[in-house]
């Protein structure tokens, strides 16, 4: 049987070859998006990037690379999207929407709570304008949710709507958790490095100690998204508990922690933002377990 | 759902579409001319040229959701998309996202135009004008969403000729005021000496200044008024939301009523 038949036969069969259909999908996937990351993210994850337009076509490239790598290879699979996954379902999932807000804004507290408790820094309402200002300060923060949704469905399209799913075939539930968030955390590897994104660049074993610890918060977020995405049957949940996460909780730190004893300590700060993430995290990867 | 969209999509690619090459190409031609001519004079007119692009595309975005819409106006059509069992709601979130996604190619299409033609142009130049000028865009693609907010339910329930009319009447109303006042009105602080006109067309001269400028008021400027604009993107998804609920209550009865032709 020559190879052309022997591959049609396999296709038809849906067996042999389908078997392995997943993994290859998982694995070019993994090459394409991080091909992109990082060829694109050491330059685009810089300080000048904000001025220099061509770094930032760069850093779009780098933030849509899981999207990017999904299309492929969907496309290239001849495998579509489901209605169901990308299109919000409001009706009847109302309490998954909910608590894609609320799971956040949890996390985000229970944050500042440990990093006061822990470095001291003062968990005080602060603003020098007064009550105003800090609800300006909020406002400006909540219309760049919706910058932070756009960027943010790169990564939600290749993670919950594709990553998750194929690996939780393969590896169970928890495995698609623990491998998923492994992988996913090593993606965030430019802005790291180059940034020092959450855990500082002056960090004790900088970078793989930030590299490990971006894994477990991601292991950790990434139940919480999995949970929502299953809830909701849709990637629209996890795609708001995102945005949430990157807008609303840096609001709610930046306005209660005393940012002059928070100097210096971005990695103790760091530590506190992943045994949030573990705290708020590990009772949805249990509510998941249960669901199944 | 998806094969509402790829419905749209196919319409689109063969026709309004066919404009965009047309005017990237004009517009990419004239840089290269500009660049070739090599005079720092010509560059001037650069924000000129941009803002005339962006304005052009944001107007054929403006009118294709309603250019579709016509395409199924025959009642056949519509009994035809409810009778696939995919009901009301999803029909209608269909046009929406359509016309959602139709605004936000228009804005990432003006983005790589304006990275390409800054980045043909004088760097710090871009520099200072690129935030303003995105600004301005994101300002314009609210607009018209605001815009199609209103028209696609009038749309769904009079039919695209009485929708358009009425598109028309509601920006007369809103537009006839304003030219009145510029007609006959104290325009002194527009068209004077120091006026906004004059000081613009200085700004054109040195287009470091008009960045520095929109920078400076933009600090000095009230913090109420921040509030309130802070406030128009959560109201325009609102508004957005609404007309969707609305469009969905008055499809049904659209069609029943004689706003929309009969197949030929």
């Amino acid at each position: 049987m020559d190879s052309v038949k022997r591959h049609e036969f396999m296709i038809a069969e849906g067996k042999g070859f389908g078997k392995y259909r997943d993994l290859i999908q998982i694995v070019l996937f993994i090459a394409i998006e991080y091909t992109l990351i990082l060829v694109f993210g050491p330059q685009s994850y810089s300080f000048e990037t904000g001025a220099d337009m061509k770094l930032q076509v760069f850093y779009h490239l780098a933030a849509f690379s899981p999207a990017i790598a999904c299309v492929i290879v969907r496309y290239a699979f001849g495998e579509g999207f489901k209605d169901d996954i990308l299109f919000p379902k409001f009706i009847g999932h109302g309490k998954a929407y909910l608590l894609s807000v609320a799971l956040p804004v949890i996390f985000g507290l229970v944050a500042c709570v440990l990093v006061t408790i822990v470095l001291g820094a003062g968990f005080t309402f602060k603003s020098e304008g007064g009550v105003f200002d800090a609800v300006l300060n909020n406002m400006l923060m909540s219309v760049s949710f919706y910058y932070a949704a756009f960027i943010l469905m790169g990564e939600e399209l290749g993670w919950r709507a594709f990553l998750y799913d194929k690996l939780e075939k393969h590896c169970g539930l928890h495995g698609a958790v623990i491998i998923g968030g492994i992988i996913w955390g090593v993606w965030h590897l430019p802005p790291l490095v180059c940034m020092g994104i959450n855990f500082g660049l002056d960090a004790p074993g900088f970078p793989v100690t930030n590299v490990v610890l971006m894994c477990i918060f991601c292991i950790s977020a990434g139940a919480m998204m999995q949970l929502l995405r299953k809830m909701s049957d849709s990637v629209i949940a996890p795609l708001i508990a995102h945005a949430v996460i990157d807008t609303v909780c840096n609001s709610l730190i930046s306005m209660f922690l005393n940012e002059e004893l928070l100097e210096g300590k971005q990695f103790a700060m760091g530590c506190c933002l992943v045994t949030a993430s573990m705290i708020v995290g590990i009772p949805c990867w249990i509510a998941m377990a249960k669901r199944k | 759902m998806r094969g509402l969209l790829y419905r749209d999509m196919k319409y689109i690619m063969h026709r309004p579409f066919l404009l965009l090459p047309y005017f990237t190409g004009m517009y990419l031609l004239l840089t290269v001319l500009l660049k070739l001519a090599g005079t720092d004079e010509t560059f001037k007119i650069y924000p000129v040229l941009v803002a005339m692009l962006g304005m052009v595309v944001f107007l054929i975005m403006q009118i294709i959701p309603g250019e579709i819409m016509k395409t199924e106006e025959k009642k056949e059509w519509k009994y035809y998309l409810i009778s696939t069992g995919l009901g009301v709601e999803k029909i209608v979130a269909e046009r929406y996202l359509m016309t959602f996604l139709l605004n936000f190619a228009a804005y990432v299409y003006v983005y790589l135009m304006m990275i390409i033609f800054y980045q043909l142009a004088d760097g710090s130049t871009a520099a200072s004008l690129f935030p303003l000028a995105n600004g301005v865009y994101l300002m314009i693609l609210g607009l018209n969403m605001m815009i199609q907010a209103f028209e696609l339910p009038l749309g769904y329930r009079f039919g695209c000729a009485q929708a358009d009319k009425m598109r028309i009447a509601l920006i007369l109303i809103l537009l006839l005021p304003v030219a009145a006042y510029f007609l006959f009105g104290d325009i002194e602080w527009f068209a004077g000496e120091n006026g906004f006109y004059y000081r613009y067309m200085e700004y054109l001269e040195h287009p470091e200044a008009l960045g520095k400028a929109a920078y400076s008021y933009m600090e000095n400027v009230s913090r109420v008024l921040v509030f309130i604009f802070t406030l128009i993107p959560h109201l325009l998804v609102l508004c957005y939301y609404l007309s969707y609920k609305v469009s969905c209550k008055v499809y049904l009865k659209g069609v029943k009523d004689n706003g929309f032709r009969e197949a030929a």
